[in-house]
């Protein structure tokens, strides 16, 4: 995808905040806080978790200004906050806790439209849970893989990039936790198929 | 296409086992297959219904996920002053996370090569054939004929043979083996000025209890200063030794500066402007942020 204008936005951004301009650094952080949050969340499934990964990746950005290459900010940061949330997977597994409660909780959820009837509601509500739980079971890696290229976008070599291995293990994550999550959702694929 | 291959029946064929799913998913992603796997993932979807469904369910899966709502997050991650100033770090760390910019890649091998480079020349200048700064003996090629005799003899612990004795060599024996390159280089490998004008005044006690003409080529190798007074007046072979001789006086008195003597200078030098290149490198690691790996 054709990022040239914002790489040229965020560039200049970069180069006043490498100088000493906080409030241009803080504008960077306005601009990709809500994506890495979306993204972090998705992979590690707890809004604290999520956080303090986007959290450590502003601050390591921030730290490590003089080593951005000039390339693409977004994909800088974007590889800084997989790295953090990776981290942060690898510490919860050695300390495993409550698995993923966030997605259990709807309070957060907006409520349904008023044209769409209980039933459809009701259809939402386990497709969320089950997707959700499905995504839990799969590996990390393949977890990453799925949410960079379903959901962010990004291409193979994208991928490959962000995450350091080759394309073809980001085909192959992508295939895999494709079919896993198909397994591992099992009956409750019937609520996706409509 | 996918409603084309929507399968008739929900109950997947006996040998849907047996068929590729991997295969199944890059046609279902839209990989480019080559025109064999191309023929055979068709295959698959058009006789399998169990093919077909999975291709569809993995579709569906594909934008089901990026349909996944997102709580709305709680913290803005705008940093303050004091986060800003805190996160610089000191001059430090600041110095040393230059190091690692990827500006300077070369900079942990450059440090290592220094230092490599640095040992190469001190080695060299340690094994240089002037003996040089240090009088480290070198190991004679071939031991004195007093030496052979007398560790050909049925055994040692019935002493020196009388003939040895006789000739006035049982000394030389037994400094041979006191002084031996081994112990020598235990003891440490720059001896000095003191312990020349020892193995001179040694080899003069040997020299003047033996004979003269037949020890004095054959004690050269560990000699020092010592060997041009004795061996002066002898034969050619004398000759080396006198050379070896005023080599080794002449750079322990500070005389000269031979090679050798340069070579450990300058491969010290490098060794410990490498080694502290090298401990700014690994602290440069250190410092280095995991996130950016």
């Amino acid at each position: 995808m054709d990022r040239t204008p914002l790489n040229a936005r965020d560039q200049a951004l970069v180069e006043q905040a490498r100088a000493g301009d906080l409030a241009a650094f803080n504008q960077l952080v306005e601009l990709y806080q809500d994506y890495l949050y979306a993204m972090t969340l998705r992979m590690v499934r707890q809004r604290d978790v999520a956080e303090d990964a986007v959290q450590e990746a502003f601050f390591s950005a921030y730290r490590n200004l003089d080593r951005f290459n000039g390339s693409s900010f977004r994909a800088w940061l974007t590889r800084i906050a997989v790295n953090a949330a990776h981290d942060i997977l690898r510490k919860q597994k050695r300390r495993p806790s409550e698995p993923y409660p966030e997605w259990e909780d709807e309070a957060w959820q907006p409520p349904a439209p008023a044209s769409e009837g209980p039933e459809q509601v009701s259809l939402v509500g386990q497709q969320r849970s089950a997707m959700a739980r499905a995504m839990a079971s799969i590996t990390d890696d393949q977890r990453t893989a799925i949410i960079l290229y379903d959901v962010q976008g990004y291409d193979y070599g994208e991928i490959a990039s962000l995450t350091g291995v080759s394309v073809g293990t980001v085909k192959s994550r992508i295939h895999r936790g494709r079919l896993a999550l198909r397994e591992r959702l099992g009956p409750d694929m019937e609520l996706f198929r409509g | 296409m996918s409603d084309m291959l929507r399968p008739s029946s929900p109950l997947p064929p006996p040998d849907h086992a047996r068929h590729d799913d991997a295969l199944v998913a890059q046609l279902a992603a839209g990989d480019p297959l080559g025109e064999d796997q191309q023929r055979e993932a068709q295959r698959l979807l058009s006789a399998c219904a169990a093919c077909a469904q999975l291709a569809v369910d993995l579709r569906t899966l594909a934008t089901a996920v990026a349909l996944e709502p997102i709580p709305p997050r709680r913290r803005d991650f705008r940093l303050d002053s004091a986060q800003a100033e805190r996160l610089g770090g000191n001059a430090l760390s600041r110095f040393l996370r230059r190091l690692s910019l990827p500006q300077s890649p070369a900079f942990g091998p450059a440090a290592a090569g220094l230092f490599s480079v640095g040992l190469v020349f001190v080695v060299a200048g340690y094994a240089w054939p002037g003996d040089g700064g240090v009088s480290v003996p070198r190991e004679p090629e071939d031991p004195p004929a007093a030496v052979e005799l007398f560790m050909a003899s049925p055994s040692l612990e019935q002493g020196v043979p009388p003939a040895l004795v006789e000739e006035g060599v049982r000394d030389e024996v037994e400094a041979f083996i006191a002084e031996s390159p081994a112990d020598r280089l235990l003891d440490g490998l720059a001896a000095t000025e003191d312990d020349v004008a020892a193995t001179g005044e040694a080899d003069k006690s040997t020299v003047a209890e033996g004979s003269p003409n037949d020890l004095a080529g054959e004690a050269e190798p560990r000699s020092g200063a010592a060997s041009v007074e004795l061996a002066a007046p002898s034969g050619p072979e004398t000759t080396a030794a006198a050379d070896v001789g005023d080599a080794t006086v002449a750079t322990v008195s500070g005389d000269g500066a031979p090679l050798d003597a340069w070579l450990i200078l300058i491969g010290f030098g490098l060794a410990v402007v490498g080694g502290l290149l090298s401990v700014l490198a690994w602290l440069a690691r250190r410092v280095a942020d995991p996130l950016l790996r």
